[in-house]
C-alpha cells in the first residue's frame, strides 16, 4: 500500500556547516540503526545549538523504553519524553475541551491498551504533539530523537497511513498540518551511522524507505566515531609490534574511508565525528559537542 | 563475575539459547558462532536468524530463501549438524490469521480489511512477535538437540518480551467486547456511552470508528489463541531448559542498558545465565618510549595513536571491570574486538572456541 502524492521530491537547501544549518531549523529529527549513538548525537547537537545561543528542546520519543538524557543535560536542556498516553491525553483536552468525558472514556483500562496497541495511534499522536510544540514557538529548536530504524519508518509512515484513512475531518487536517512540516525547510531528518558495514547499508535503506515516505531529501549523513586522522607512513624501519599497528590503523582506515564513499553516493551532506577513548559518557558527549562547535563539517 | 568460558553446566543442561542485546552489539555474530560451537560438539543444532547482514548470512549459507530450514555445511566438521531458518516476518501476522481463524469467512473478512492492511504494513514490532512465534513452532521439534535464536534489533531488547504481552493486552477479549454491537453494558455502542462515542467520532472520524468496530468484531473468537501463544512464550522462555544470554559492549550507555534490562526480565520471571561482552579492545599497544626515537612529524603521529589506542583500551578495561563487578554471579565473557571484518565460517569457529569450554559435551 504505498503512497504516491504527486509531487517531485523537494531538496532543501543545506548550508555546508552542520551547526549553522541546525540554527536555521526548528525541529530536527534523529535516526539510525541501534547502536549508532543517535542520541548522544542528539544531545551534543542541542549542547551546541544552545551555545550558539539558540534556545533549544529536546525530546525522546522511545516506545516501550526509556531513553532518557543524563541528568546533567537535562538541567541544561529542557527535555520531554513523549510518552503515548499523555500526549493524548494533551492532545484530547487542548483540542476538544471536554475534560469530564476524558475520564470515562479515555482512562478506561480497555481504551488504553487499545491506545498503546492501535497500530499507527501511538505514532500519530506523538506526531502532532511534536507539531504543536514546534508551532507553539517556546523554542528556537526542537530536536527529537527517533527509535531506530524500523521504528522510526514506522513513525513517519503512520502519520501518513492515518491521513489516508481519515478522508475528512479533524484527524485529516491536523495529519496533513503535520506531513506538510515534514516537508518544509523548517524540519531536517539526520541518519546517524557508523563507519562499518551493517551500520551503512541500513542507513541507506533507511533513507530509501524515509525519501519514499515523505517525498523529500533527508538532511545529514553523520558518521560517528571514526578513527581520527594520523599520518603513520613513517618511518620506514620499525619493529614488528610497530608494524601490526600500520597495519591495523591502515586497515581500519581503509575500510573507514570506503564506507564515507558509499555515504557520499547517497548524495546527502556527509558530517564525519572522530571516535573519542572516554569512559565517561558525559565528557564523550562534551568532546562532540566541541567538535561540532568547530563546525568541522566535511 | 569474569569468565573465560560460560560454565559447562550451562551449555549442557540447555536447550533453548536465546541471545539477547540491543541493536548493534553483535547479537547474529555471537549466535551464529554459539550455534557452531554447539553442532561441532555432535549437538544437532538449529539457529533461527533474523535479517542477519548479508556477509554473514552468506557465510553461514543462508543466503537463499526458498527452503524454510537449511543444511548448513561445516568444512571443519563434516559430521556436525547445523540447521539454519532464516525469519521472514512480513507475513507472520497473515500466517497468525489463518491459524486462529474460526472459518474461511473470518479470515477473509480480516484479511481484506483496509484497516487490517493497513496495520500489517505500517506497524512496528512484527518481527519482536514473529522471533517469539518461531520459537514456538520449533520448542517442541524432535529433530533438534539445541535451539540458539537470534533476537531481532529492537531499539531496545526488552521489546521483545513486551511485545507478546502488549498483542495479548489489545487481543484481550475484552476490547474486543468493547466493539460488539451486542455485548451489554461495555459495549461502546450502549446508550450510556453515547456521549463518549459522539467524542470518539469528533476525534477519529466516524468512517475510522465504523471500519475499527467491523474489524474487532471480526477478530471475535481469536483472543484466546493469541493469548494462550503469549503465555506459551512466556513458559518457555522461563523454563530452566532455557537460557538467555544478553551480549552488550564496554561502555557506559550499554552498561546502563544492561542493567535495565535484567532488572526488567525479573518481571517476567525470566533468569538471564550470563553475559557476553563484545568488541572489547583487548590488545595493548606498544608503549609511546617505542617511537621515542623517531624524528618528527612521525614521532608525534605515532605518539597521538598509540595514546589514543591505550585510552581506548583502558577505557574498555573500566568498562569490563564495572560489567564483572555488577552483574556477579553471573559470569561476564569477555569477546574481544576482532581486528578485521567477519568473513566467514573460520571467523565464527575462532570466536566459537571463546563461548564455550573445550571440556563441555
Amino acid at each position: 500500500m504505498s503512497y504516491r502524492p504527486p509531487m517531485a521530491l523537494s531538496s532543501p537547501t543545506l548550508a555546508p556547516s552542520y551547526i549553522e544549518d541546525c540554527l536555521k531549523r526548528r525541529v530536527i529529527f534523529f535516526t539510525g540503526k541501534g547502536g549508532v549513538g543517535k542520541s548522544s548525537l542528539a544531545w551534543a547537537t542541542a549542547l551546541a545549538c544552545q551555545k550558539a545561543g539558540a534556545k533549544v528542546r529536546l525530546a525522546s520519543w522511545a516506545p516501550f523504553s526509556e531513553a532518557a538524557p543524563p541528568d546533567w543535560v537535562t538541567a541544561r536542556i529542557p527535555w520531554e519524553k513523549l510518552e503515548t498516553l499523555t500526549c493524548f491525553k494533551e492532545y484530547i483536552l487542548r483540542h476538544f475541551k471536554v475534560e469530564p468525558l476524558y475520564g470515562l472514556v479515555f482512562e478506561n483500562k480497555i481504551f488504553r491498551s487499545f491506545v498503546l496497541a492501535a497500530p499507527g495511534l501511538a505514532e500519530t499522536v506523538v506526531a502532532g504533539k511534536i507539531w504543536d510544540m514546534v508551532d507553539n514557538r517556546e523554542q528556537d529548536l526542537l530536536i527529537v530523537d527517533l527509535p531506530a530504524s524500523g521504528h522510526a519508518v514506522s513513525f513517519f509512515q503512520s502519520t501518513l497511513g492515518v491521513q489516508k484513512i481519515f478522508p475528512i475531518g479533524f484527524v485529516h487536517e491536523k495529519t496533513t498540518q503535520i506531513l506538510e512540516m515534514w516537508k518544509s525547510d523548517d524540519c531536517r531528518i539526520d541518519l546517524v551511522s557508523l563507519p562499518e558495514e551493517m551500520p551503512v547499508t541500513e542507513s541507506l535503506e533507511l533513507k530509501a524507505q524515509l525519501e519514499e515516505v515523505i517525498r523529500r531529501e533527508l538532511g545529514f549523513f553523520v558518521m560517528n566515531r571514526c578513527l581520527p586522522e594520523f599520518d603513520l607512513s613513517q618511518p620506514s624501519d620499525i619493529t614488528p609490534e610497530l608494524a601490526s599497528e600500520r597495519e591495523r590503523y591502515n586497515y581500519r582506515k581503509e575500510e573507514e574511508a570506503r564506507l564515507v564513499e558509499a555515504a557520499r553516493q547517497s548524495e546527502l551532506p556527509v558530517v564525519v565525528i572522530p571516535r573519542f577513548a572516554e569512559p565517561s559518557l558525559q565528557i564523550l558527549i562534551e568532546q562532540i559537542q566541541a567538535h561540532l562547535t568547530k563546525g568541522e563539517s566535511k | 563475575m569474569s569468565a573465560k568460558h560460560f560454565p559447562k553446566e550451562l551449555w549442557d543442561k540447555s536447550r533453548v539459547f536465546m541471545v539477547c542485546g540491543a541493536g548493534g552489539v553483535g547479537k547474529t555474530t555471537v549466535a551464529a558462532s554459539l550455534a557452531v560451537a554447539l553442532a561441532e560438539k555432535g549437538h544437532r543444532t538449529l539457529v533461527l536468524t533474523v535479517d542477519p547482514a548479508k556477509r554473514l548470512a552468506q557465510s553461514l549459507g543462508l543466503n537463499k530463501f526458498e527452503a524454510d530450514i537449511q543444511k548448513i555445511a561445516l568444512p571443519f566438521a563434516p559430521q556436525a549438524e547445523l540447521m539454519g531458518s532464516m525469519l521472514d516476518s512480513s507475513r507472520y501476522f497473515d500466517r497468525m490469521i489463518e491459524r486462529f481463524a474460526k472459518s474461511e469467512e473470518q479470515k477473509q473478512r480480516i484479511l481484506n480489511h483496509p484497516l487490517y492492511r493497513l496495520t500489517v504494513n505500517h506497524l512496528g514490532g512484527t518481527q519482536e512477535y514473529a522471533a517469539m512465534e518461531r520459537l514456538l513452532e520449533f520448542a517442541d521439534d524432535k529433530r533438534f538437540d539445541k535451539i540458539v535464536i537470534d533476537t531481532p534489533p529492537t531499539a531496545n531488547a526488552m521489546d521483545l518480551f513486551t511485545a507478546p504481552r502488549r498483542m495479548a493486552e489489545f487481543m484481550d477479549g475484552q476490547v474486543v467486547k468493547w466493539f460488539r454491537k451486542d455485548s451489554g453494558p461495555f459495549s461502546i455502542f450502549k446508550t450510556g456511552a453515547k456521549m463518549a462515542m459522539k467524542m470518539l467520532q469528533r476525534v477519529f472520524g466516524g468512517s475510522f470508528f465504523d471500519q475499527l468496530a467491523e474489524l474487532m468484531q471480526a477478530i471475535e473468537g481469536m483472543e484466546a489463541g493469541f493469548v494462550d501463544r503469549h503465555q506459551r512464550v512466556l513458559n518457555l522462555l522461563s523454563h530452566d531448559t532455557t537460557s538467555v544470554v544478553l551480549v552488550s559492549l564496554p561502555n557506559e550507555t550499554r552498561f546502563n542498558e544492561s542493567l535495565g534490562f535484567l532488572g526488567a526480565l525479573g518481571d517476567f520471571r525470566i533468569k538471564v545465565r550470563g553475559i557476553f561482552l563484545n568488541q572489547v579492545e583487548l590488545e595493548n599497544p606498544p608503549p609511546v618510549t617505542a617511537v621515542a626515537g623517531f624524528a618528527e612529524p612521525a614521532k608525534q603521529q605515532w605518539t597521538e595513536w598509540l595514546t589514543h589506542r591505550a585510552q581506548l583500551v583502558a577505557a574498555h578495561l573500566f568498562w569490563r571491570q564495572r560489567f564483572e563487578e555488577r552483574f556477579t554471579p553471573l559470569p561476564t565473557v569477555t569477546l574481544p574486538r576482532r581486528p578485521h571484518a567477519l568473513a566467514g565460517l573460520e571467523d565464527l569457529r575462532d570466536l566459537s572456541t571463546l563461548l564455550i569450554a573445550s571440556d563441555s559435551v
